[in-house]
């Protein structure tokens, strides 16, 4: 655009009183550009000015020096101009005031060498605005080829098919694809499922069953089983992907960047960008490079991330003390779960009934941590699952040891519940030991509300082991781009239980806003 | 525009209660395309975070996040706010509400400069709300620095006096107008979204917690105030009864929270405020010893748990696992002895310090004001969501109690609920 520059200042606000106006004056004069001043800008008068010369003198880039952008923007707002304001009020006068930096007296208004702290910084901020005018442009709107307004969901789990509900409903095309061969993700092998809403007190019947038979009802929504995504290019509006098996390899994969070692020769010279090209090609044989989409993708306008999570794997040997790895009867939460889903509670050793059960909530040794990688669940799921044990066995134990009982909010009224229930005992407390006894176990504990030391004699043993995203063994949503693995996007995609969007623009010309996410109303 | 498949965008939104819920409902729902309009009773959005010095656990100013979302809002001309307002009927049915709004007169108009002239010329005082007291504010007041709308108000209090025709003649901008009066305005709209938010539990009622009777008490939210750089003593951290910067202080964990005779249930966030609140003191004191009375710490999750083992390191930071019963104050020097039973052995420990901050939870806003419409709520007061039914939904703590970051997921949802709405009307 052909620019009309026009200085406008303002003497309201204590401005006109703290600076000399008329040496401010000179700093867009000395440029030759047109300045003028003003009582009150933001008064009618002042908007009327500003109006006219925008209509009569086709003046179009504005630098009003007055007050902070913050306020009065929408006085200020003149379609099709370029409005820079500059901050003299707040930044100069209020944060600067003559009661602190006197105003210069007579003498040292004639003396060159004076310098008004003050004036010069306004005049200074007025330079750096008028600057800035000169440099920039008005903002066009990217605009979009092609545009989708399908939604793409990785992963089929409670949360994944939540999000396609919500969107379907909302009117959207909705997309999951899901790696196994039927949807569920984890909630498959639950067997009840805690409570989500208002009062908060007993277990539920798992909603999954009537989630996924909801799903059916929608023929917006299209399910791809034993399916992956190879390869996401492009923006948001025109995502273009390609599918795959799990565990195929395609010409879309997508190239994963060069590892730094890679990146220089021999004598540890950076390689030039066409070598780095060739390395990068050579790493990536077989693969399409990031720029070439794929003719046969199917367009997606944005991507929700619900590839859940895989229990954590403790490493060999790292939960011995607790018996975990030596002693048959000791499982993960996870363990467990599928076994009570399954049905009755017994001992993995010799099918044995289970009817006294220890769930260790921290592996202890001197520390109050939870085990790695839980989470704010992981406390209400051992109350889940001793309540198990007492639907299975009348004469049923469960013991919970705890460091700290996380049932936060209005969970805390299942926590209540569940220390109605005589036979399930609950205590804060290290556990020093699980070691074999006879047929069964003995678990050791310290500093508990049963007693200074105590043994409990248990059947089975259930380790609070937590839940790792997926994303940190596999980067999922293969974005064809530049960035490596460590990159914000992917920590960002780190966050698990919440599905994310990817920005989701609302039609091509407009703003590309973020998301309105799809949250399985909680 | 070969893909396109449009949903298009039509009907209006209502939501209550400009706290972060609120605004992300607002914004999340007028950034698809569909009018909303936002109504705050306060005369400045941002709610209860607005009093916040800093959040965990990233512990930045939310002063930050609101600035970005109220620049949200100026550039949605899709979004009407309306402060100093509040609902006062709404009938119909999900899609077609007819809602009534109280907007109460500001005093003050738009050509306001926030030259704070008024301010100067005011000579009455009044109680900061928003300070807990602890600061006073003029008749005509900013309610804060970075308060948005930035427009200043004349207190109700000071209407016919004196004080508002000093307050009237100051301005130079013409921007008091003493007639203002109360209006009504009449709204249709296809669905409402409750995000009335919470008040902090009156501690004056945990008779055992000395709060209103020993002035060396306070509670985590005038803590929060007097933390903040534009808070009573422009972040300064000292105790009451002398201004004297202490060097012991108690934190006291569910303070009628997960209490019967208060509030029942867990308040979610006050764990987590309290280790926020060490780094506070740690931050001006590096030689405080901080003291911290718990059930349970309640710090779960990646984030939050990474928080707390980074507090535990801190050698001058002391957990006592116990629930104090008691307090009192030696009257000499005003310190405070807490005393706690240990929850495992059952010992009692007494702990002098010379300030206690009680960790008071929150209480919804509808346990004590309940709102002009056909909704239910729980024993506490927390509106229960009816999906069935839709049309209308509760999110943020008005739903249940929540941080920030939980608040902002919920609110998102919701803003997809309320937007389902008009779409299957
Ligand atoms: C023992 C235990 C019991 C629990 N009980 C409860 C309970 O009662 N109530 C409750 O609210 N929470 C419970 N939880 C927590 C709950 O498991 C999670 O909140 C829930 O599983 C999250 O669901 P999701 O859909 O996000 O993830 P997931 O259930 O993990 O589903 C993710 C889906 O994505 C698929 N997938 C993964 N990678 C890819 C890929 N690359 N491409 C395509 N698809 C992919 C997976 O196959 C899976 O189907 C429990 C947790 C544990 C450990
Ligand atoms: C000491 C303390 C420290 C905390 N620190 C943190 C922290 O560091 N990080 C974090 O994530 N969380 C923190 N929290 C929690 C945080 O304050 C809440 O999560 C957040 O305020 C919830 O926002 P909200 O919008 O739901 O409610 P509110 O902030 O309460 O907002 C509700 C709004 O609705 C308005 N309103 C109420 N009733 C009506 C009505 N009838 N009509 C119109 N308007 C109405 C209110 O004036 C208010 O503006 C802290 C809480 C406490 C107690
Ligand atoms: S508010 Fe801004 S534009 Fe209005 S008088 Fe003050 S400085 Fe000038
Ligand atoms: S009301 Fe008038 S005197 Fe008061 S701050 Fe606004 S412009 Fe200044
Ligand atoms: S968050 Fe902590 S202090 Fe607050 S009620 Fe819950 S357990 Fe008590």
């Amino acid at each position: 655009m052909d620019k009309k520059y026009g200085v406008y200042i303002c003497e309201g606000c204590g401005i006109g009183e703290a600076l000399d106006i008329e040496k401010l004056c000179d700093v867009p004069k000395e440029e030759g550009l047109a300045v003028k001043t003003c009582p009150v800008l933001c008064g009618k008068e002042g908007v009327e000015l500003l109006k006219k010369d925008i209509a009569d003198d086709g003046v179009n880039t504005l630098v009003l020096a007055a007050c902070s952008r913050r306020v009065l923007y929408d006085v200020f707002r003149f379609d099709g101009c370029i409005v820079e304001r500059v901050n003299l009020r707040e930044q100069v006068v209020w944060s600067h005031p003559r009661s602190k930096y006197p105003a210069p007296t007579a003498d040292q208004k004639d003396d060159e060498e004076f310098i008004d702290l003050v004036q010069m910084m306004a005049e200074d901020y007025l330079k750096m605005g008028m600057a800035r005018v000169e440099k920039v442009d008005l903002p066009e709107p990217y605009l979009l080829d092609t545009f989708s307004r399908k939604i793409l969901v990785i992963g089929g789990g409670i949360t994944g098919i939540s999000a396609a509900i919500d969107a379907a409903k909302t009117g959207y095309e909705v997309t999951i694809v899901e790696k196994e061969s039927v949807l569920g993700g984890n909630a498959k092998n639950w067997r009840k499922q805690l409570p989500g809403a208002y009062p908060y007190d007993g277990l539920i019947r798992p909603t999954l069953d009537s989630k996924i038979k909801e799903l059916g009802n929608y023929s917006r929504i299209a399910v791809k089983t034993e399916t992956v995504v190879a390869r996401i290019a492009g923006a948001p509006g025109e995502f273009t992907v390609t599918f795959k098996k799990p565990g195929e390899k395609t010409e879309f994969d997508v190239p994963y960047p060069l590892p730094d070692e890679m990146k220089v020769d021999d004598k540890g010279k950076e390689l030039t960008a066409e070598q780095l090209h060739e390395k990068f090609m050579e790493y990536n044989e077989g693969k399409q490079d990031i720029l070439t989409l794929d003719p046969n993708g199917e367009k997606f306008g944005a991507v929700i991330l619900a590839a859940g999570w895989r229990p954590y794997q403790p490493e060999e040997g790292e939960f011995a003390h607790l018996g975990f790895g030596v002693l048959p009867d000791v499982v993960t939460n996870h363990q467990f779960e599928e076994m009570a889903a399954g049905g009755q509670i017994t001992r993995p050793s010799d099918g044995q009934e289970a009817k006294s059960v220890v769930f260790i909530q921290s592996p202890g040794q001197g520390d109050d941590k939870d085990f790695p990688y839980a989470g704010a669940v992981t406390s209400l799921v051992a109350l889940k699952q001793a309540k198990y044990v007492r639907d299975d066995y009348a004469d049923g134990k469960a013991f919970v040891f705890y460091q700290h009982m996380r049932t936060l909010g209005l969970t805390e009224n299942f926590y209540k519940s569940i220390q109605q229930d005589q036979g399930i005992f609950l205590t804060k407390g290290e556990v020093t030991a699980v070691s074999k006894n006879g047929d069964g176990m003995i678990v050791e504990a310290d500093n508990t509300l049963l007693g200074e030391k105590i043994q409990v004699k248990a059947d089975l043993v259930v380790l609070a082991t937590g839940m790792v995203p997926v994303t940190k063994d596999d980067p999922v949503v293969n974005l064809a781009t530049a960035r490596d693995r460590d990159s914000a996007i992917m920590r960002f995609l780190m966050t698990m239980r919440i599905p994310i969007l990817s920005a989701f623009p609302m039609k091509p010309s407009g703003p590309v806003s973020m998301p309105p996410a799809v949250f399985g109303a909680a | 525009m070969t893909e396109e498949q449009t949903v298009p965008a039509s009907g209006s939104i209502l939501v209550v209660g400009g706290g972060i819920s609120g605004l992300t409902t607002a914004l999340e729902a007028a950034e698809v395309g569909y009018e909303v309009f936002l109504v705050e009773k306060n005369p400045f959005l941002g709610g209860r975070v607005a009093q916040l010095n800093q959040y965990f656990p990233k512990l930045c100013p939310p002063t930050c996040g609101l600035e970005i979302n109220f620049r949200r809002i100026k550039d949605n001309p899709r979004i009407k706010v309306l402060t100093l307002a509040e609902v006062e009927k709404v009938d119909g049915s999900p899609g077609n509400y007819d809602v009534a709004i109280k907007v109460n007169p500001r005093y003050v108009n738009e050509n306001c400069t926030c030259c704070g002239d008024c301010a100067a010329a005011s000579q009455t005082e009044i109680d900061s709300e928003f300070d807990f007291g602890m600061k006073k504010n003029k008749g005509a007041y900013l309610p804060f620095e970075m308060a948005f709308p930035s427009r200043f108000v004349i207190s109700p209090e000071i209407i016919g006096s004196d004080d508002a025709r000093r307050c009237k003649e100051a301005c130079k901008y013409d921007a008091i107008d003493l007639d203002m009066a109360a209006k009504t305005l009449n709204l249709n709209v296809g669905s409402i979204v409750w995000a009335t938010g919470w008040q902090p539990y009156d501690a004056t009622k945990i008779d055992n917690l000395g709060f209103g009777q020993y002035p060396n008490i306070i509670t985590n939210m005038m803590m929060e105030r007097l933390a903040a750089p534009n808070g009573p003593t422009r972040g300064k951290i000292v105790r009451p009864s002398d201004d004297k910067e202490p060097e012991s202080v108690a934190f006291v964990q569910c303070a009628g929270s997960r209490d019967e005779n208060h509030l029942p249930y867990c308040s979610y966030i006050c764990c987590m405020a309290s280790l926020k609140q060490a780094t506070y003191i740690r931050e001006r004191y590096p030689q405080a010893k901080i003291y911290v009375f718990y059930i349970d710490l309640r710090t779960p999750g990646y984030r939050y748990e990474k928080f707390y083992e980074k507090i535990k390191e801190d050698e001058n930071i002391f957990f006592i696992k116990g629930k104090v019963a008691e307090v009192s104050e030696d009257p000499a020097n005003k310190n405070i002895t807490v005393v706690a039973e240990n929850a495992v052995t059952g010992e009692k420990i007494h702990q002098t310090v010379e300030m206690v901050v009680l960790a008071t939870g929150m209480q919804p806003t509808t346990a004590t004001d309940k709102l002009p419409a056909d909704l239910t709520y729980s024993e506490d007061g927390f509106i229960i969501n009816n999906f069935e039914n839709g049309g209308m939904f509760a999110t943020g703590c008005a739903n249940k109690p929540a941080d920030v970051v939980s608040s902002n997921q919920n609110a998102t949802g919701m803003a997809l609920k309320a937007i389902q709405t008009l779409v299957n009307r």
